[in-house]
């Protein structure tokens, strides 16, 4: 997703300078450089690349069911039994709703957290810009499970909280998210060339309203994907909470799945569901993207 | 040099400018007084301080030495030394002062008429409809009325720098800077944006012009200024400067640039 922020083309002359900061002022007379996913992008319109997904998600259930034929040459022949699942559905379905509350609490938390992450990242001030750093590495080097179980397990004792597993959850999440959304407002805000900054200084706005009107729409424009691909993420990395015993959809799929022995029925069944979720926003998302991007050339 | 004089004769004034970055001198000794409605070009090798004189002059670099007048009252001085205008009259006359820069700074999230617009609204305040008329009229200035509303990725590069005088023309500047404007322009595109140049020049506004196009320089200016490694060289009439230069470092530049010229061509 980096793309938007890495595929700063090489501009022009003025060479020694950040190329994060110097993105489409100058690609005018530049060509696009011409990477795969570049290709892709410009080749394949937005109803092309939703193809693309299902033609992907086709590949995969193909992958699985040439998968099943040849286990089952060597083992006992499975037999599946998709009807149970329809009557374990609503239990399934209560676990994707527990998923998603997880999942906005964390996001709205997350963002909220996220932007004074940026405005310390971006701060001059040493005492603040140390521990905010020193905050992002430790949530970006440590993995969320880990996370997860140290503010279940070790903060009650530390600090003598006591989180409920939802809470820890939510807790953990939500400064995780706040680190990785402060990181992308962070580049984003500094993706925006210079000049657009010096332009807007010398045409007489003030702080306030370069943020406004010209930093923060272009800034958005390019950390939209990057948002999306932490929160699609964040989505599927919340199946961690059943660590904590948190009745989420991994949770209930898991003692559905070993209480009426059909685990490949089940576990499929929540594939599937969190797929069809996630899919749907990645989608949204791209059209999104496109709608903001409808001023760039052609 | 008649730049110490206090008069408010001259626009903008540039007196002993000096600016470094640590130790290393960007130049020293500017000493340049500007008329009303004067054209003056900036000529010289690259790195010699042309393009930071522009960016110190409309405040957006700080400088070492020297001060700023702006008709004859001090506007800046190095680091504050001296009393300075402050506070609204401070931007009332920074407001005056404009720029166009090397590279297409429009706003690429904006069309054609909100770029020129956003400066009106926001920073002199004018009403909605009165500020899309002085878009309109500036626009066409600069020959680009039907592309009011077109987003600057669709221009072309000489288009978006039609754009970009234009805004700076529909903030009701007294100097505009030009910081090598056709520089990163095709040949062709660049003559379209020297012409609006022209035009403007012939409007009697003041210009300030950093530019590599010694036609522009010696057809359009009133006075060209030689830099070199940080200093004036020399300053003159065109014609005195291109025909019959008295500093040899000048004579052997034009000979460099125009030599150039015509292998080019």
């Amino acid at each position: 997703m980096g793309r938007e922020l890495l595929s700063a083309k090489n501009s022009t002359v003025n060479s020694g300078r950040n190329p994060l900061t110097d993105t489409r002022q100058n690609s005018i007379n530049l060509p696009e450089r011409p990477t795969i996913l570049g290709w892709a992008r410009s080749s394949v319109g937005s109803k092309g690349r939703q193809a693309g997904g299902v033609i992907v998600f086709l590949a995969v259930l193909g992958a699985l069911v040439l998968l099943f034929h040849f286990t089952r040459e060597s083992a006992p022949p499975y037999h599946w039994e998709f009807g149970v699942v329809w009557s374990f559905l609503p239990t399934l379905l209560r676990g994707l709703l527990l998923t998603l509350e997880i999942t906005v609490l964390s996001i709205v938390f997350g963002m909220f957290l996220g932007i004074f992450v940026a405005a310390a990242r971006l701060s001059g001030n040493l005492l603040i810009r140390v521990p905010v750093t020193g905050y992002i590495e430790v949530m970006r080097g440590t993995p969320v499970l880990v996370q997860l179980i140290w503010i279940f397990y070790v903060l009650p004792i530390l600090a003598g909280i006591k989180l409920s597993g939802l809470e820890s959850a939510v807790v953990a999440f939500s400064l995780n998210l706040g680190a990785f959304y402060g990181e992308a407002f962070r580049a984003g805000i500094q993706s925006v060339p210079k000049e657009q900054v010096e332009t807007a200084e010398v045409l007489g706005l003030t702080y306030s309203q370069r943020m406004h009107y010209v930093v923060l729409p272009q800034a958005a424009r390019n950390v939209l994907p990057v948002l999306l691909s932490i929160s699609v993420n964040l989505f599927k990395d919340t199946s961690l909470v059943s660590a904590l015993g948190v009745s989420d959809l991994m949770f209930l799929g898991e003692s559905v799945a070993t209480n009426v022995f059909r685990p490949l029925e089940i576990l499929t069944t929540v594939a599937v569901i969190y797929f069809l979720v996630a899919f749907p926003i990645t989608i949204l998302v791209r059209r999104l993207e496109l709608h903001l991007n409808r001023h760039r050339r052609k | 040099m008649d730049s110490s004089v206090t008069s408010s004769a001259f626009e903008i004034e540039l007196v002993d400018l000096a600016k470094y970055y640590g130790t290393s001198r960007v130049f020293e000794h500017f000493n340049l007084a500007v008329k009303n409605g004067e054209v003056v070009s900036i000529i010289g090798p690259s790195g010699s301080g042309k393009s930071t004189l522009c960016r110190v002059a409309v405040g957006l670099e700080p400088f070492q030495e020297g001060r700023i007048l702006v008709r004859g009252e001090l506007y800046k001085s190095a680091d504050g030394k001296e009393a300075s205008l402050r506070g609204r009259e401070a931007r009332a006359v920074r407001r005056e002062l404009g720029m166009v820069f090397q590279h297409f700074t429009l706003f690429p999230q904006l069309k054609v008429i909100d770029n020129i617009m956003l400066g009106p609204l926001k920073v002199l305040g004018l009403p909605k409809d009165e500020a899309r008329k002085r878009a309109e009229t500036v626009l066409a200035r600069v020959g680009m009325a039907e592309k009011a509303d077109s987003y600057p990725g669709h221009l072309s590069g000489g288009q978006q720098q039609r754009t970009a005088i234009a805004r700076e023309l529909a903030m009701d500047r007294r100097v505009i800077f030009f910081d090598e404007v056709t520089s990163a322009l095709d040949p062709e595109l660049a003559g379209e944006v020297l012409k609006a140049m022209h035009d403007l020049a012939l409007t009697g506004i003041t210009m300030v012009v950093v530019t590599h196009e010694m036609g522009f320089a010696r057809n359009v200016s009133d006075r060209v200024v030689f830099m070199d490694q940080g200093q004036i060289v020399e300053i003159g009439a065109p014609d005195a400067i291109f025909s019959n230069p008295s500093e040899p470092r000048t004579r052997e530049f034009l000979d460099r640039v125009l030599a150039e010229r015509s292998r080019r061509d």
